[in-house]
């Protein structure tokens, strides 16, 4: 008689609280005022910190220059990702991995070498385009899976009975890749979202929202956890979408 | 995928160009100026000791925790799941920002227990572990894509014929994860070594990372920076580069 494969899911889920949990402090740091030592609760909750961010002649552009960014690499990403997601065979998936190991700041300076030339240095273009390093890839990956066999037998089926291309694409390839194009849109955007070396290196100086933060975070904590939460945005919309949906991030 | 291919490659071609020809924008001569001058550098050399420690240090450390954080998660819930990968989508920066909040002086630990001296420390704790904190998940959710149901009938087939946890251990499941842990170990630690926001937000203001290497001397050397700068940049991509074939050669030899 085998015995019972021993798990620990509760050691799993501590380690989980562990890891995520001190995310939990953000939305109290934002609001807190005053949080002077030795205490362990603020000594005054008030909005000064969402006021500065809002007031700040650079952060509410930073942040409208990273939405905007965002939504250019996607776009251009998915034109990009999707039919290599549909050719794409086993070993190939390491060479399409392959520049996610290249440094951002690598990126960044390299491109704004030939984006100076071009016109395309600091400017939005520009830096949507030196994204797409990392969005591709990413979108590439998440895709990929749902072209299924079964996806492939219903295209087929759908052509065998005079479907024109806009049908199947519309009627069957669409519904059935939903899920994968919600997720792969939303972890596309958190990754541009999420571009320091890059955006730093061919936006010169456009105010973007990791660029702002960084001198934050040591120096006005309460402003950091403010763009802090405002960075975790999308990052929570994809989880939300791969829990939701059971995929993969 | 050729565009994406063709960007990296531009990329890099675009700081070699600029480590050799420091005006080559507006058309200037090849120099190996820029190269000597780094590579006689000693904070140059200190940045290299400092992200390759990091890099040593954080990568095993993070796939060690992250197996049996793995195998204990392969009865959890898609909730304790979810939990325990939920940092796989949050921006580095972030972790780094809320590590500060716990870790830095004067902040919530250092209230409860005394100092806890690891942000900006000189070797690097905080950074290690930032990429701990933020790396384990990504490493966990590979072992738990490895040890899917093949792995456990295996499992179960060996303690079957009497092979004890250390024989399924090293003959059954170690081998199963050798491939996704390499891949993943050479993600975490091109991750570490390229990284510039992790190591301005929580790293040391000296020595630099090599990447902070590249943007400090943007900041201080005037109008030969951009060619120095290109050059840290170039020799970081090269060490990852070299981690790659190593990986490569490695992988190759145990198949």
């Amino acid at each position: 008689m085998s015995r019972r494969r021993r798990s620990f899911p509760w050691f799993a889920g501590a380690v989980g609280f562990l890891l995520a949990g001190p995310l939990l402090v953000l939305p109290i740091r934002a609001v807190a005022d005053e949080w002077r030592a030795p205490a362990l609760w603020p000594q005054v909750i008030g909005g000064r910190g969402v006021q500065r961010v809002l007031d700040d002649p650079i952060l509410p552009q930073a942040v409208l220059n990273s939405a905007l960014v965002g939504l250019l690499a996607i776009a251009l990403g998915f034109v990009v990702a999707w039919p290599a997601a549909r050719t794409l065979r086993g070993s190939s998936a390491a060479f399409v991995l392959a520049p996610l190991l290249i440094p951002p700041l690598v990126v960044g300076e390299g491109l704004q070498v030939w984006f100076l030339r071009l016109g395309l240095a600091d400017s939005l273009l520009g830096v949507a385009l030196a994204h797409l390093v990392y969005v591709v890839p990413y979108m590439v990956i998440i895709l990929t899976p749902g072209f299924t066999t079964e996806l492939a037998r219903q295209e087929e089926a759908a052509r065998g009975l005079g479907g024109s291309k806009w049908d199947v694409l519309r009627l069957i390839t669409l519904p059935g890749m939903a899920s994968p194009i919600a997720l792969a849109l939303a972890m596309a955007f958190t990754v541009s979202w999420s571009q320091y070396g890059t955006s730093l290196g061919v936006g010169g100086g456009l105010p973007m929202l990791p660029l702002v933060l960084v001198p934050f975070v040591r120096s006005d904590p309460q402003i950091a956890a403010v763009l802090d939460l405002i960075f975790l945005l999308p990052p929570l919309v994809a989880l939300t979408i791969a829990v939701r949906t059971d995929q993969r991030l | 995928m050729i565009l994406v291919g063709g960007l990296s490659l531009a990329a890099f071609a675009g700081l070699l160009s600029r480590s050799l020809r420091p005006g080559a924008i507006v058309g200037g001569a090849y120099s190996t100026d820029a190269w000597r001058r780094v590579l006689a550098d000693d904070a140059f050399w200190d940045s290299v000791i400092f992200t390759l420690r990091a890099a040593l240090i954080a990568t095993p450390l993070a796939v060690l925790l992250a197996v049996p954080i793995g195998v204990a998660a392969r009865g959890a819930s898609p909730w304790t799941r979810a939990l325990l990968t939920a940092l796989i989508p949050v921006p580095h920066l972030v972790v780094a920002s809320t590590t500060v909040t716990w870790f830095g002086p004067g902040q919530l630990l250092d209230r409860l227990f005394g100092t806890v001296p690891i942000i900006g420390d000189r070797f690097g704790l905080g950074v290690i572990l930032v990429y701990l904190i933020k790396e384990i998940p990504f490493l966990v959710l590979l072992v738990v894509a490895a040890l899917d149901r093949e792995t456990q009938k295996l499992d179960e087939a060996g303690r079957g014929l009497g092979a004890s946890w250390w024989h399924r251990l090293r003959h059954i499941l170690l081998p199963r994860l050798a491939l996704p842990l390499g891949i993943g170990s050479l993600v975490v630690a091109a991750f570490v070594i390229g990284s510039t926001e992790v190591p301005l937000a929580v790293g040391p203001v000296v020595p630099d990372s090599m990447t902070t290497y590249a943007l400090t001397v943007q900041r201080i050397r005037g109008p030969v920076a951009r060619a120095d700068s290109a050059v840290a940049l170039a020799v970081t991509t090269l060490v990852i580069l070299l981690l790659g074939i190593v990986a490569l050669v490695i992988g190759r030899r145990r198949s």
